[in-house]
């Protein structure tokens, strides 16, 4: 129908074009400022109509915020924002009967995408926070080595894709275009790349480019692409006990990130998304790791939760823990948690944000 | 490099200042020739030496002609045309004619090996290279004077606006602007901007849309019914007109922008009446141009019908095979070849009809949709892989041979009422009643609404200009 629709307003729009009166500009000037007021104008339309008709970006997100904000129950909320290790690793009914087991019910909500950045994240959350019926009480972060490292290589990652065109409204590319300013060893062109990357995905964004394509009405689930999930690893429980082993002894972080943990871009970024969350009345914060085979990411978040002094902090290393993930059919790959495994570790979070006293 | 694309939009936006900023004709000309020589070497640098050679190729020419008299003119114009083609010739041809004499001796039981080079077409060289044989031409004939200033030849040749896909512009009518300086004006400015517009809409809103519809289809014709052919072949019939008349549009308004006029290449061709009307308004710049330096030199109108009827076919099958190597594109042109002999013998029989014929009304509008089911009929081969392809899907649509498949959403009649809406908007040239102000008010402010508009409605993966290829 996206084709019909589309081709009904291409001739309309060609018909208003064969429409339009023919002058001579008296002034060029002022020519140039009526067109641009046109534009404005047509877009604030655009926007309008758009929220009327509930039209959002197609993708994962709005899915899941159309789902997360419509929660009005009596339990308070706890929002775990992260990435595709939280969406494989982290089990949210299992973390809400692990809370509940403290004597408190919590409704777990879990803001979580593969392959989401920090900004995304950030962009979203913000959204949430404006929609939700129900503001959380306590906020986990995930604590993620390769997406803490830089936050360039996350405006790299996915430019130019429609989630990335999705979130980089203008406080978001003020962010990237901050970073840019402030990141080192990039030489002039790679600062000039980036920078008319960023913009012109904020005009892409602004401008509603191909919009009535890639959007669909919030309340139905969205068909979302998102190029198909990489075949599992196959580890054999020799192999993963091995891997777990090594990662618990590694100490280095993988050579490209940042030594300083966390980087001074990841603390203010951190204390801008606390600010965000406190602005709407979050008081709670915690972060923790989800376990991994890779010695760098386990490592990261050793130093990370080291450095955090003022937020509990859990990293996913436990022996006991670790013991309960050795078998190979517990791991998707080095990194991401499958079958049985994340309600193991789910449950065991659990336990120690009570234990920490994170919860109730 | 794509029109409706963000590296066009940049590269645009820095030419057009440097143009303008520079005060000398001369400085100008070297800035459009090095920018036009950036904007091919995005594509492919190496053909750069390409263009150069053809540009080399037709300024000496030129300068010979000048000198020559007698039947050395003749000789200068037939080695220059040669060269043209036979470079033409070489990168568009050389592997279809080989494979194609290779198949001969197959079936003739003789086994030859084929030499296949396997060689990259360069972009645009059909185009540039009749601007070449145009300039060359024009001087034999005494229409345009030779140009001493190899720039000026080397602009005409590679201006960006026309170099990837034309229009065809004649070197007597553009090598009298590009000798004087182009001078700043609104009214010029207005209307680039105007026809950028239209480019855009029929380009990156209708024919992308269209590509949608058409593209799934013609890639697996035999997975697809009978009626799921007939709706593609009419989106493809929707399709390229949109995609080259957008293309043609964008071309004319950027060369306005730089104070440069190019002649209109349609004129909302599915309005035709004959297959004779389709060409002067369809591809004006190709028709016009195969009128005046091919059909005209073989004899043209002069002599009988039979003659004049083997002008038009060898005409429209050249034409057909400028378009690519391949017999498809050789029956596409047979086929407007069989309609402008049609056409012409109908006329014959009408004006040599002893009793007066009186016209029905209903008529024209029965050849218009005559006509145009031919020029649709047409376009099946034009667009499928092969001639068997067309065949399939020909049959099948006609319903000689039945063709079960996958369906597709019917929109062939929402199609036709976009070209109906065009077309009839297009002509007509409403004009509203307004005062001067608020007529300005709604010209400008409705170019940026309808850009906005445009945006949102446009498919955010592009296709490449049909033309392109060619």
């Amino acid at each position: 129908m996206t084709t019909l629709a589309c081709l009904l307003l291409g001739a309309a729009i060609a018909g208003l074009y064969h429409l339009l009166p023919y002058t001579r500009p008296g002034r060029p000037f002022r020519a140039a400022l009526m067109v641009i007021a046109g534009f404005i104008l047509a877009q604030w339309g655009l926007s309008a109509a758009f929220a009327g008709l509930g039209l959002v970006p197609k993708g994962p997100f709005h899915d899941l915020l159309y789902k997360l904000t419509d929660y009005d129950g009596e339990r308070p909320v706890v929002l775990l924002i992260g990435s595709s290790f939280s969406e494989a690793g982290i089990d949210p009914d299992a973390l809400a009967e692990a809370l509940a087991d403290s004597g408190r019910a919590a409704a777990v909500q879990r803001l979580a995408i593969g392959g989401s950045p920090h900004l995304e994240r950030l962009h979203y959350l913000k959204e949430y926070l404006v929609r939700a019926k129900r503001k959380p009480q306590l906020v986990l972060f995930e604590i993620a080595g390769g997406y803490d490292s830089g936050p360039l290589y996350q405006v790299h990652q996915m430019r130019f894709s429609d989630r990335m065109v999705a979130m980089m409204d203008g406080s978001n590319a003020w962010s990237a275009l901050r970073w840019l300013t402030d990141a080192e060893g990039l030489s002039l062109p790679q600062r000039l790349q980036l920078g008319s990357e960023i913009l012109a995905q904020l005009a892409l964004h602004v401008s509603h480019i191909g919009f009535l394509w890639n959007s669909a009405p919030v309340r139905q689930a969205a068909a979302y692409d998102d190029g198909g999930s990489p075949p599992p690893t196959r580890f054999s429980d020799e192999e993963a006990a091995e891997l777990l082993a090594r990662a618990a002894a590694a100490r280095d972080l993988k050579p490209d990130w940042p030594p300083d943990v966390p980087s001074r871009w990841m603390s203010s970024f951190l204390a801008e998304e606390i600010a965000t969350l406190q602005r709407h009345g979050v008081g709670q914060f915690a972060f923790y790791s989800v376990p991994s085979m890779q010695g760098a990411n386990v490592a990261y978040a050793r130093r990370f939760c080291a450095a955090i002094t003022n937020f509990a902090c859990i990293v996913g290393e436990d022996p006991e823990l670790l013991a309960d993930l050795r078998h190979g059919a517990d791991w998707y790959d080095f990194d991401h948690l499958q079958g049985a495994a994340p309600e193991v570790f789910t449950r065991w979070l659990g336990d120690r944000l009570v234990e920490t006293g994170v919860w109730p | 490099m794509n029109f409706v694309s963000f590296e066009f939009a940049a590269f645009l936006a820095v030419v057009y200042g440097l143009h303008w900023s520079c005060r000398h004709a001369g400085t100008r000309k070297w800035l459009l020739t090095i920018a036009s020589y950036v904007f091919y070497a995005v594509w492919n640098w190496r053909f750069c030496f390409l263009m150069l050679f053809v540009t080399v190729n037709a300024f000496a020419a030129g300068q010979m002609l000048a000198r020559a008299t007698g039947r050395w003119r003749t000789v200068v114009l037939a080695v220059s045309i040669g060269i043209d083609l036979a470079t033409l010739g070489f990168f568009k041809y050389y592997d279809f004619f080989l494979s194609n004499v290779a198949a001969a001796l197959a079936d003739m039981g003789i086994a030859a090996s084929r030499p296949v080079l396997r060689i990259i077409l360069p972009v645009g060289i059909s185009f540039y290279t009749f601007h070449a044989i145009s300039y060359v031409v024009d001087v034999y004939r005494g229409k345009v004077e030779r140009e001493p200033s190899f720039v000026n030849i080397a602009l005409y040749i590679s201006f960006f606006p026309q170099l990837i896909a034309g229009p065809i512009v004649r070197a007597s009518f553009i090598m009298p602007q590009i000798r004087q300086l182009r001078s700043f004006s609104g009214a010029q400015q207005a209307i680039g901007v105007r026809l950028l517009l239209r480019g855009f809409i029929y380009k990156a809103v209708i024919a992308d849309t269209l590509t949608l519809i058409a593209d799934p289809v013609f890639a697996h014709v035999d997975q697809y019914n009978a009626h799921a052919l007939l709706t593609a072949t009419i989106a493809f019939y929707g399709q390229i007109y949109f995609d080259f008349a957008g293309y043609s549009s964008m071309a004319i308004g950027t060369a306005r922008l730089f104070g440069y006029r190019f002649p209109p290449n349609f004129n909302y061709p599915y309005r035709a009446a004959s297959v004779t009307e389709f060409w002067r308004r369809w591809h004006m710049s190709l028709s016009f141009w195969l009128r005046d330096y091919l059909y005209i030199p073989l004899g043209g109108n002069r002599g009988g019908s039979l003659f004049v009827c083997r002008n038009l076919m060898i005409t429209m099958l050249l034409g057909g095979l400028w378009h690519g190597a391949a017999w498809n594109y050789v029956v596409w042109g047979a086929l407007h070849g069989v309609g402008l002999c049609a056409n012409k013998l109908w006329r014959e029989a009408w004006r040599r009809s002893p009793v007066p014929i009186g016209v029905h009304s209903n008529w024209s509008v029965a050849a218009v949709v005559l006509t145009q089911l031919w020029v649709m009929l047409a376009w099946v081969f034009f667009r499928c892989d092969s001639a068997a392809q067309a065949i399939e899907v020909v049959a099948a649509i006609l319903g000689v041979r039945p063709h079960p498949g996958l369906p597709v959403l019917p929109v062939e009649g929402c199609i036709l009422a976009v070209i109906a809406i065009d077309h009839t908007l297009g002509s007509a040239r409403v004009k509203l009643s307004l005062s001067p102000r608020w007529a300005g008010a709604l010209a400008w402010g409705g170019v940026g609404a309808l850009f906005a508009l445009g945006l949102a409605a446009m498919p955010v993966v592009q296709k490449p200009f049909i033309y392109f290829q060619f």
